[in-house]
Parts: structure tokens; sequence; C-alpha cells
């Protein structure tokens, strides 16, 4: 398994954000984590990264506790594609993509050319050659987003956790997305993807995991786990499941 | 391949520029060596650098003069500038990325108030202080101690609260030092006010001695932490997903900033202004890879007080506090940047 989840529990002070969360993760998937604002979702992330310490539970990759992996390896194992956000200094796309191979150098003095060459893969992959040497500051929200996917190409990890990367795009950006995402799955990297649109689920995550007060209530296939009966115990009744040519959909309750 | 070998000339094409300003640095130096109330031309400078003292001795009287001059007065001095310019450019560049903010200067942990209280305690008690630098060195360090236990909070380090604390506790020195000039004597209080402009009055192989092996090793080690700056300053959580840990090594890199800052002010007391907007001209020159940004750091500030200090030295038939001249030139410099860059 790349990624195990053991009874996680988490929470602030005295108020838990999510309890006894367990699912494990193996090589090809693409999963997503679905759940209203406050459930916890981007927190889980942040344990699974150890950014911050759930109380009880363990996280493991590759079958080790991630207590005992070196930062640097955990690295190696997972990339993080945070939600899009401005930085303070100007660096290049190139500059910023190159970050990615932070754990893979060993001498930031003489980088090889097969690291450059890894920079230059990701940016290729991306269509984002194009934009290689322009501000990572000066682009859009989209486009910021994908070199922070591509940043995440270029740490060549097994897997990678995704917090809301379509949350500011525009349609097209959303399905370049998602078809990037797709691609990893072919290629055999495990992909978890926190998300808020259920569509997006529906259409192209294999597996969906849904966290509702404090708990996991569903974890499997979304056409099979993601009734209306559930959808509305976690959205309420506002919304409403139908089939739109031959494809699930879930479209807002009109009456 | 081909076309990794193009972009990797966009890694690269930076090393020149640091070697043509080195040579420049140089050259301002050498001209600097020659300026002063005993003006010597640049053939005799680099006669007076050049002939050791296993060479015969220079014939002539003025020869005698000028390497008299040169090695026991300006040389010196203008070594001293070397340090303290790259060390608080260098610092404040720390400062900068691991605070995420263009506008923090080295002082910001409360460096410069602690120094100064030190520096007007040594001057008021002279008794009860071995020396000014010692004390000023001492008290800097507490203050940076006391603003960082106040920052660090659950064990981690919370900018706001870090740069909140060292206002506080700044502001709480200021007000020491405040109360030990209603209290100091006149001749005292000159002193203080003197130390507290900087100058590099005191400058002698003495203090480069104390200063050279300190501040080379430390900003080497910064340099060499240069792209792990880089990754810091992108954010802490996403520094630890790439493989840095953003607590120790900001731990490490602001305790050099430290260590650099403190020792500058403790010898040639507060000269404001470099440490905020050197880094931020480099960055303007050079982009804000730190591999980069830090060595250039280092030149322009070297470069920059090498210029205020000769100015310092020959603008009037006393000296000027070097302190005035880098806020003068200074201030007009980050209005520019606030004009013309968003922060």
């Amino acid at each position: 398994m790349l990624l195990q989840v053991d009874q996680l529990s988490f929470q602030y002070d005295t108020k838990p954000v999510f309890q006894d969360v367990s699912f494990a993760l193996k090589a090809g998937e693409l999963c997503a984590i679905l759940g209203i604002n406050g459930s916890g979702k981007s927190t889980l992330f942040k344990c699974i990264m150890g950014f911050i310490h759930a109380k009880r539970g363990s996280i493991s990759f590759d079958g080790i506790n991630a207590k005992r992996h070196k930062i640097i390896e955990i690295a190696k194992k997972v990339a993080y594609v945070p939600q899009d956000h401005p930085i303070t200094f100007p660096y290049l796309v190139r500059e910023m993509v190159l970050m990615g191979r932070t754990s893979r150098i060993a001498n930031f003095f003489k980088i090889s050319d097969e690291q450059y060459f890894k920079v230059e893969e990701a940016l290729q992959a991306l269509s984002l050659v194009d934009l290689a040497d322009k501000p990572f500051n000066q682009l859009s929200g989209g486009q910021r987003q994908m070199v922070l996917i591509a940043r995440a190409l270029a740490q060549e990890t097994k897997l990678m956790l995704l917090d809301e990367p379509t949350s500011s795009l525009d349609f097209k950006n959303q399905l370049l997305i998602w078809r990037t995402l797709l691609q990893l799955k072919k290629e055999g990297k495990s992909v978890l993807v926190c998300t808020h649109d259920p569509n997006h689920v529906l259409w192209f995550c294999d597996r969906v995991l849904i966290l509702d007060n404090k708990k996991l209530i569903a974890d499997g296939p979304p056409k099979e786990v993601m009734t209306e009966q559930l959808l509305q115990q976690v959205y309420g009744t506002m919304c409403t499941l139908e089939a739109v040519a031959n494809k699930k959909m879930v479209l807002p309750r009109m009456s | 391949m081909h076309k990794v070998f193009v972009s990797k000339k966009h890694y690269t094409r930076k090393k020149p520029l640091l070697l043509i300003l080195g040579i420049f640095v140089i050259l301002t130096a050498l001209i600097s060596l020659s300026i002063g109330p005993y003006d010597l031309s640049i053939k005799e400078v680099l006669n007076g650098i050049f002939q050791t003292k296993s060479l015969p001795l220079p014939a002539t009287e003025r020869g005698v003069l000028a390497r008299l001059i040169i090695w026991e007065i300006r040389m010196p001095r203008i070594i001293l500038a070397v340090l303290v310019g790259s060390a608080l450019s260098i610092s404040g560049n720390i400062f900068q990325s691991c605070f995420r903010n263009p506008l923090v200067e080295p002082y910001i942990l409360g460096v410069s108030s602690g120094a100064a209280f030190g520096a007007s305690m040594a001057i008021v008690f002279p008794a009860m202080f071995f020396s000014i630098p010692l004390s000023a060195f001492l008290f800097a360090g507490l203050t940076v101690l006391l603003t960082l236990s106040l920052g660090v909070v659950r064990g981690q380090i919370q900018t706001l609260s870090l740069i909140l604390a060292g206002v506080v506790i700044g502001s709480f020195f200021s007000s020491l030092v405040s109360i030990l000039k209603y209290l100091s004597n006149d001749a005292a209080l000159r002193e203080i006010v003197f130390w507290l402009l900087g100058g590099f009055y005191h400058s002698g192989w003495n203090e480069i001695y104390l200063l050279a092996p300190i501040i080379i090793p430390v900003s080497g080690l910064v340099w060499l932490l240069g792209w792990k700056l880089n990754v810091i300053s992108i954010g802490d959580e996403e520094a630890k997903s790439l493989g840095v840990d953003p607590k120790k090594n900001k731990i490490i890199l602001i305790l050099c900033a430290t260590v650099l800052t403190s020792l500058s002010v403790a010898y040639v007391g507060i000269i404001a202004w470099v440490g905020l907007m050197v880094p931020h001209a480099a960055r303007m020159i050079i982009g804000p890879d730190n591999r980069y940004v830090i060595p250039l750091s280092a030149l322009i500030g070297t470069l920059f007080l090498l210029f205020c200090d000769t100015l310092a030295r020959n603008m009037a038939t006393g000296e000027i506090p070097i302190g005035i001249l880098t806020s003068i030139l200074g201030a007009p410099y980050l209005i520019y940047l606030l004009r013309t860059k968003t922060v």
C-alpha cells in the first residue's frame, strides 16, 4: 500500500475535527475526498503530509510509519499540491518547478543535466514551456495551479496529494487538470484529490472518500456509493442525483 | 537533450554578473584607499599594497607615509566596511526570506536596540563593563533570545508573533537607552549619540581579526543554505512537502543572521537601511534565487558602505557618522521601491 491511514483522529484543542478515519491507497488509484466546508478535508491532508500531528492513529507510506521517515524521505514518496497562492518573491516558473527536485539534489551549486531534464519534462507534460521564464506571480490562477502540479510531477513520487486543485479555475483549465490527473493514474501513480465538486468525482475518479460530521461515511467507487440519500445527508435536500446522457450528475433541486 | 542545454543557460547566466561586480568592488576599494585628507595616486596605492615588508622599503619619505596610511589607517577601515556591508546585507536577506516580507530589516528582532542599550551601559558605567562592543554584542544576543522566546509558540515559529515581539522588546530597550541618555553627563551623552549614528571610527586590525573569522564562515554557511532559503521563502508547509525542514533551517538561518547583525552593530554602531534595501536591490538585478542573491547582496552591501564611508571621511573636515549618510541615501530609495513595486 502506498498510503495507509489507520484510525486517525484530530482535534484542535478540545474541538474534534475528524475521528477514526481509516483508508488505504494502492498504486494507480484516482481517489477523491468529498465533504462540505469545515468537514476536515484539508486538515486530513495536513495530517497526512505531517504539517500537523494527529493525537491518535497512524499514517504509513509503503508500509512504514510516517513518524519513522525523515522529511526528505517523505518528499521522495509524496508530492503535495497546495491551493493556488501568490508568493512573495518573483521566482520564475522554471525555478518553481526545479524546487520539486529539492529532495533529489545533493549539491545545489552543481545541479546535473538530469535534474534540468526532469524539470523540462514536467514543463512539457503540462504545456508550460512557453511560460517557463515568466515570474510565477505574473501568471493567472489557473496557470499557477498548473505550475504547482508540474512541480509535483518533477518531484517524481508515486503518490500525489492535491488540495482543491480546480477551485479557482475556469472550466477549460478544470478539464485540463482532470485530464492530467487521469494521465497520472494511467502511468501507475496514485492521486488523492480534495474537491468540492461531486460531479467531477462522478466523472473522473474511481474512488471517493466522503467526510461528514467528523466521520468517514463512505469509501468506494463514486457511482456506487454516491447515492441520492447519501448526497442529501451531506449537502442537504437542495440537490438531486439524476442520469443525463448515461452519466450520473448531481443537479440542484429547483423546487 | 538539446532543449535541456538551452534551458540550462537560464540558470547559469548569472555568474558573470557576480564577477563583474566583484571587480567593481576591488576598483572602488582602490579608489577609496587613495582618497582622504592625504591624497594618494592609484599608483602609490598599488605600490603601497604590493610592496611587502620583506622587500626594501620605498625610498622616498612619501612612499613610507603612503604605506603607513594604507596599511594602518585606510585598509582596516575598508576591510571592516566589506565585512559589515556583507554581514548586514546577508542577514537582511535572511530575515526577508524567512519572514516572506521584503520590507523586513536585520534589526527586526530588536538587535539594534539591545546593542544600543549594551553600548550605552558600557559608556555610562565604564567600570561595570569590559568593553563597549562586548557589552553591545551581549545585549544584542540577549534581546534576540527574548524575542525568540516570545515569538515561538508551541514549538512553532509564528512570524507575526515574532515580529510583534521584536517591536515590543526593541521599544522597551530603546526606552532604557533614553533613560541612560537622561542620566548621563555631557561627554557620555555625546558618545552615546555618536555610537547610535554608527561609523567606522574605531577600525583597526584587532577588530578585523575578531570579526573576519566569524563573519566569513557564517556568511559561507548561509550561502550554502541558499537553495533551502528559496524553498522556505515559498511557505513552511510547501518547504516541508519538498523535503526541507522549515523549523530547523529557519532556526539555523535566524541564528546566523543574529550573529552577523549583532557583531556588526557591536563594532560599528547602528547603520540603518543597508540590510533593508541591499537585498531588494540584489533581487531586482539578479532575480530571487538566493544562491545568487546572497553573494550579490554581499557585494552590493560592500559597495554601498565603501561609497558611503568614503563620503563620510571626506565630505567635511570632521567625519560624518555613516548612519546619517546611509539613511539619507536609503530613504529616497525606499520611497522609490514603494512607488514602483508591489510589496
